[in-house]
């Protein structure tokens, strides 16, 4: 009975899996409370930290004990699901604004989350279920056609917030997905055809907003208005690089606690970490990624279906992106936007959402021998 | 148990595509490790230097100012508490309101104001030095963005008072005039300094700090300036100035026997508190920095060579021409007169230039130049005051002919009033050449004796013999004004051309420097005093305009300084009892 039990436990749980995201969320409540600490409300942002990890556990075992194959035939009302969750926060009296975007959802005053979260899972159901379906092979255009028009429509509704961030992190999962899913390898030749006339359009018919721009051409020459635009990038910039090796002490960045570092507990909470670890805390946070993320790739491999492959693989992409992007923003390898850390930024709806895609994984690894 | 899978074709992704998928991951997380230790491991202490500077903020100290005070411990100069009022622009938050309770508290204009809270920058001082009471008043609204530094000011209490010997001190507390200047690294002391960590909006963090040192605050200096013969010397000044309608004016007031001065005086004056709405002009310490031709003071200077020499004594006769050709140039007396034969002291008393020319050319050129230079007039003093003038006297390569018949009376030789009292010092106090100076002492110095060199060029013999001699100017001669009752005075008037200013050779019509020099008591003297009033009009001659000033004055310091009348009656006693020529002002030349 005991060792029934143990094997059921051992066949349910991916160990690896578990303990990097332990790990992760630990190293990020310690960066949460440095960074917070200097801070007037920082009591308050670490209880709400914490709070949001509890709260994550529940879609977290919800998901886990949820059987994914289920969600394949659903894709029809997730899609419709994804549409409410991307235009609500434009419904009037639903939506609150912060940082030039209507990325919250509110109701009768009270902040709820930020749907653009779980709106990224849903996605990934819906585009799993829809790739599933060519069975490893994509390569008719009417085919391709398809798939894009609902990404478009993903995108177009998240634009329309707008949060440029959450669009690139759709398509970065979409363009993941349909790596493993099997589409044909010119295809992609194409989308980068296609990437590169769509941001000279962008660039041409200025569809940026005005802050955007800036962000880009302060990308390109980091000198160009220190003070303003550039302000964010030189000083986080700076931190990272004043970390040195071994980094200045947790709660003794200078940078962080002077307010040199702007959103330092939420987007730019990597530069914190870099001031206050060092090179050998970012190589730490680096290796965990690695770690989780080869942890999930074996949960892809293992999965008895497609759909379970797939669904691993759009988490895969999601965390890649928004680790390369948020962490190359901080170091100036990338422009600037509004994406958090997974794990580690301070921010409920993010954490949720991470945690819920853990639940996602421990289902598909869960259900790998099936019947 | 394990159970198989069953997998259908394609119903799982192939192999490549997750080796595909594992390789971007890597490479994406490669690169920005790559990138980290570009950034972290290699630039990183550059940018530990970026950070640091940044975040710190270097405060001066300002030490307290040394005090200055008078020989009798009277403060000339303090150093009060003051409040620096500065603001930092991006944290005011009504610059149109905070700008009109600035005005209505530390005076100015609002729109001044205003200019400098919406500046773009993260400091800016709005009032420098203010006074504390303003300030402590401002303190209390507790202004947002405007904060607030300990500073000091300094403060003259007695206003115009030897302003242009004490100078004055700039904004950022250095001296920038006068003694202030002159002993500005005992009074200034040293600034400490503060590094401070800063936030973004440039304001110090509570409990920032990194460094701290002290500054060392400045000595007090002690002078030889006497607050009250000060006092007295601008008031007698400013009422000669007045009454000759002069341009202006000076005085010095010297110790002979040690070269301390006791008082300085210029016109016009300024007020030191607010020298910056002050004229410049008002700045000169004239003594010291402004030469002129002294004229016949020199003829005592010359008398005193040829004593010195054995050539003549004071009772020796001269026979003197009514004129005298001295290299294709005559010389005139002021006064036309008969051919007289005169002793050398009634040369010197009735001031004439042919028996001075007479004299110098006894002399010789090179033995004149040779005593001129010795009695220190072609030296500065060595006054510890910056920006001494030095006069003019050619070396004798450079003379013309008739420079032996001009420069025995003191024509084409220039000087400042300090070089002549530091000459006629040498003649009065038994022939040593003295180093005039203001410092009397250094109360918080470990060094306590001051040295200042002295010379021996004259003998005590003849010093004696041109005391009597100079004695004899006042009391039977073109002086008789400067007399001082029951004291013997002796000094020499002075009246001079001046040389014109318009670049053509020769004199300016009408100009004079009327001057009359001397010492009290006559035969021990303690008191010099030159008094030299520029371009007066009505009368020229240095023993009617300068001498009744030189008079009242010398009376003053022997009463205050308590100096014992002569032994043996009053100076009418000593006075020529047959009433010698004192042939009226007129004679002095």
């Amino acid at each position: 009975m005991d060792r029934d039990l143990t094997t059921r436990v051992r066949g349910a749980v991916n160990f690896p899996l578990v303990l990097w995201a332990t790990a992760l969320v630990v190293y990020g409540t310690v960066m949460v409370y440095s960074a917070t600490s200097g801070m007037s409300s920082g009591d308050a942002l670490i209880r709400r930290h914490l709070l949001g990890i509890g709260v994550g556990l529940v879609p977290l075992v919800i998901a886990w004990a949820f059987d994914y194959k289920l969600l394949k035939s659903w894709s029809g009302p997730l899609m419709f699901v994804l549409g409410i969750l991307l235009i609500s926060p434009r419904i009037p009296g639903l939506g609150y604004e912060a940082g030039g975007a209507t990325a919250w959802l509110q109701v009768f005053g009270v902040r709820l989350f930020q749907p653009s979260e779980p709106a990224k899972l849903i996605l990934i159901a819906v585009m799993a279920s829809l790739i599933s379906e060519y069975k490893g092979h994509i390569d008719r255009p009417r085919d391709v056609a398809r798939l894009m028009a609902y990404l478009g429509i993903a995108l177009v509704l998240i634009l329309l917030q707008p949060d440029l961030g959450t669009g690139l992190i759709f398509v970065a999962i979409a363009l993941g997905m349909l790596l493993l899913g099997g589409l044909k390898a010119r295809w992609f030749a194409v989308f980068a055809l296609i990437g590169v006339i769509a941001i000279g359009a962008i660039l041409q018919f200025g569809l940026l907003q005005d802050y955007q721009e800036d962000r880009l051409l302060v990308f390109v020459d980091p000198s160009r208005d220190p003070q303003g635009a550039g302000y964010n990038l030189a000083q986080s910039r700076i931190a990272v690089g004043s970390g040195g090796l071994t980094g200045q002490g947790l709660q003794s960045g200078t940078q962080s606690n002077l307010h040199f570092l702007p959103e330092r507990h939420t987007d730019f909470i990597f530069a914190v970490l870099g001031e206050e670890l060092g090179f050998l805390g970012a190589a730490l946070l680096l290796g965990l990624y690695l770690a989780l993320l080869i942890a999930a790739l074996v949960v892809s491999t293992s999965s008895r279906d497609l759909y379970g492959a797939l669904i691993a693989a759009g988490i895969i992409s999601m965390w890649t992106f928004q680790i390369f992007e948020n962490v190359g923003m901080t170091i100036g390898m990338m422009p600037i936007t509004g994406i958090p850390l997974p794990f580690i930024s301070f921010g409920s709806s993010a954490m949720v959402t991470n945690l819920a895609a853990v639940g996602m994984l421990l289902s598909v690894w869960s259900r790998r021998y099936g019947t | 148990m394990a159970g198989t899978r069953r997998r259908a074709a394609g119903s799982t992704p192939r192999v490549g595509r997750y080796v595909s998928t594992l390789v971007i991951l890597v490479l994406a997380l490669v690169a920005v490790g790559g990138r980290l230790v570009q950034v972290q491991v290699i630039e990183g202490p550059a940018y530990a230097v970026a950070a640091a500077e940044q975040r710190t903020r270097e405060m001066v100290l300002t030490p307290r100012r040394g005090s200055i005070f008078d020989r009798e411990g009277e403060p000339l100069a303090v150093t009060m508490d003051a409040r620096t009022v500065y603001a930092v622009p991006d944290a005011v938050k009504d610059p149109e309101g905070t700008a009109a309770v600035l005005a209505s508290t530390l005076g100015g204009t609002a729109e001044d104001y205003r200019a400098k809270l919406t500046k773009d920058t993260s400091f800016v001082y709005i009032a420098r030095k203010a006074d504390s009471d303003a300030a402590a008043a401002l303190q209390e609204m507790d202004l947002a963005g405007i904060g607030f530094l300990d500073d000091s000011r300094r403060v003259y209490p007695s206003n115009e008072l030897a302003c242009q010997v004490l100078g004055f001190v700039g904004v950022d507390d250095a001296g920038l005039a006068g003694l202030e200047q002159y002993y500005d690294d005992v009074l200034a002391g040293e600034a400490g300094l503060l590094i401070a960590e800063k936030d973004p909006a440039g304001r110090p963090i509570p409990g920032g700090v990194t460094a701290r040192e002290e500054p060392v605050d400045g000595q007090n200096i002690v002078l030889t300036i006497d607050k009250d013969i000060q006092y007295q010397a601008q008031l007698e000044l400013a009422k000669a100035v007045d009454e000759w309608d002069a341009k202006g004016g000076s005085v010095v007031i010297m110790d002979p026997d040690s070269g301390e001065i006791l008082a300085m005086a210029s016109t016009p004056t300024f007020n030191p508190n607010s020298f910056a709405s002050a004229d410049e002009a008002a700045f000169r310490n004239r003594p010291i920095t402004d030469a002129y031709e002294p004229g016949s003071t020199v003829k005592s200077l010359t008398a005193a060579a040829v004593i010195e020499e054995g050539l003549y004594s004071a009772t020796s006769v001269f026979d003197l021409p009514p004129t005298i050709t001295v290299g294709g140039r005559t010389i005139h007396e002021a006064h036309d007169r008969a051919r007289v034969e005169w002793t050398l002291t009634e040369i010197v008393t009735n001031s004439s230039n042919v028996g001075a020319v007479k004299l110098g050319l006894a002399l010789g050129e090179e033995r004149l130049y040779e005593y001129l230079a010795r009695l220190g007039l072609t030296e500065k003093t060595g006054v510890d005051f910056p920006g001494e003038a030095l006069g003019y006297l050619p070396p004798v390569v450079q003379w013309s002919a008739s420079s032996i018949g001009n420069i025995p009376f003191g024509q084409g030789v220039s000087v400042t009033p300090l070089q002549l009292a530091r000459a006629l010092a040498a003649v009065a106090n038994g022939g040593r050449l003295v180093t005039p100076h203001f410092l009397k002492s250094l109360p918080d110095s470990a060094e306590t004796v001051l040295s200042w060199p002295e010379e021996q060029v004259l003998s005590p013999g003849t010093s004696s013999e041109m005391r009597d001699v100079m004695k004899a100017v006042v009391s039977e001669g073109t002086g008789e004004n400067a007399r001082v009752e029951g004291y013997e005075v002796a000094g020499k008037t002075g009246t001079a051309q001046k040389v014109r200013t318009d670049g053509v050779p020769g004199y300016a019509a009408g100009k004079y420097v009327a001057s009359f020099s001397g010492f009290i008591p006559a035969d021990d003297p303690e008191i010099l005093i030159i008094v030299t009033i520029d371009e007066p009009s009505r009368s020229i001659y240095g023993g009617t305009v300068a001498a009744p000033t030189f008079s009242r004055l010398a009376a003053f310091c022997v009463s205050h300084l308590k100096i014992p009348p002569a032994v043996g009656g009053s100076s009418e006693a000593t006075a020529a009892p047959d009433g010698a020529p004192v042939t009226g002002p007129g004679q002095g030349r």
